[in-house]
């Protein structure tokens, strides 16, 4: 079976894709909060903030890059 | 002949390119479906109807032993000759069945086929890149970053693509009484009203700050919901998150 890359956003016609599947993932995750305002930091600050991952979320990204 | 029964046969040979539309403008492009007068309704779904016709009249004939579309019956439905009228209805009653069964498949097909060319157009970005698949939902390319591949677009992305946008957060300017406050948060959607516009916008871990105030404060929750007439401006932020050898993730804006 053919699998996708998490990491490119896939446009489909079932939903709007206002982001990627790493996206959801992240989005959904434990850490959402911790994402949001490292987003945040990386605007006003103009450069790439980390941000490190439960356990869960990591996982939860491998079983996403699976599918 | 009646008026009304020459206006359903009318709808019938038009109903492929109804459900075509139907499929292709479906979910956030569903405002673009309602056509509401007869003519633009016509020249929209005519060409589909015949084109989605010529595919399947031929494999009905070869595959399902020998049906054919009788014109000469169809037409004399709509004639002003009454006993032309008849004769086709009887004909037309002898098959109803196969006449029935036909109209479902072609129209089942009709918007399986507009679905799938939905989601081609979009995969390939082909609405974005070219005006002819333009879908009328602004919103879409706006909030999803594709406007950014319009031909007119002054933005050109330097080192990533439309494709490695993995989150759209907002800074939204929102009045609220004598207030005006900045939200921010993750957009996971949206709604538009009846007219296109937009209407609502979902953000996840929202967080919010008097415009004059320097410190954002949480807002618990699931979703916050947005009312765009409330909005006084809107700042769009697109995001890549790049993930590291050790699992982490890196989060930037793309450009």
């Amino acid at each position: 079976m053919k699998r996708d890359n998490i990491n490119i956003r896939h446009f489909s016609g079932s939903s709007v894709p206002v982001g990627s599947k790493i996206g959801m993932v992240l989005i959904n995750s434990v850490d959402s909060r911790k994402i949001s305002r490292a987003i945040r930091e990386a605007v006003s600050k103009g450069e790439k903030q980390t941000v490190e991952l439960s356990k869960s979320t990591k996982e939860a990204l491998q079983v996403a890059k699976s599918y | 002949m009646d008026i009304a029964l020459g206006g359903i046969i009318i709808l019938i040979i038009l109903l492929p390119g109804i459900s075509f539309r139907k499929g292709y403008f479906s979910e956030e492009f569903s405002n673009q479906y309602t056509i509401r007068d007869f003519f633009n309704l016509f020249v929209n779904t005519l060409f589909p109807s015949l084109i989605i016709y010529s595919f399947s009249l031929p494999v009905i004939y070869y595959c399902f032993g020998g049906y054919y579309y009788d014109f000469k019956t169809l037409l004399g439905v709509l004639s002003s000759n009454d006993s032309l009228v008849e004769s086709s209805i009887v004909q037309i009653d002898k098959f109803k069945y196969q006449i029935i069964s036909f109209q479902v498949i072609i129209n089942l097909i009709s918007f399986g086929i507009g679905l799938r060319f939905r989601d081609l157009i979009l995969h390939y970005s082909a609405d974005a890149r070219n005006k002819f698949f333009r879908y009328k939902n602004i919103w879409h390319y706006l909030l999803t970053g594709k406007f950014i591949l319009f031909e007119r677009s002054q933005i050109r992305l330097e080192n990533d693509t439309v494709e490695d946008i993995d989150i759209t957060y907002i800074d939204a300017i929102v009045q609220v009484g004598e207030n005006v406050f900045t939200y921010t948060g993750v957009l996971v959607d949206y709604e538009l009203s009846e007219d296109g516009n937009l209407d609502l916008m979902y953000i996840k871990d929202a967080s919010r700050k008097l415009i004059s105030e320097s410190e954002y404060k949480d807002i618990q929750g699931h979703t916050l919901i947005l009312k765009y007439n409330n909005i006084l401006n809107l700042n769009l932020i697109f995001i890549q998150a790049e993930e590291q050898q050790n699992g982490n993730i890196t989060l930037r804006m793309v450009g």
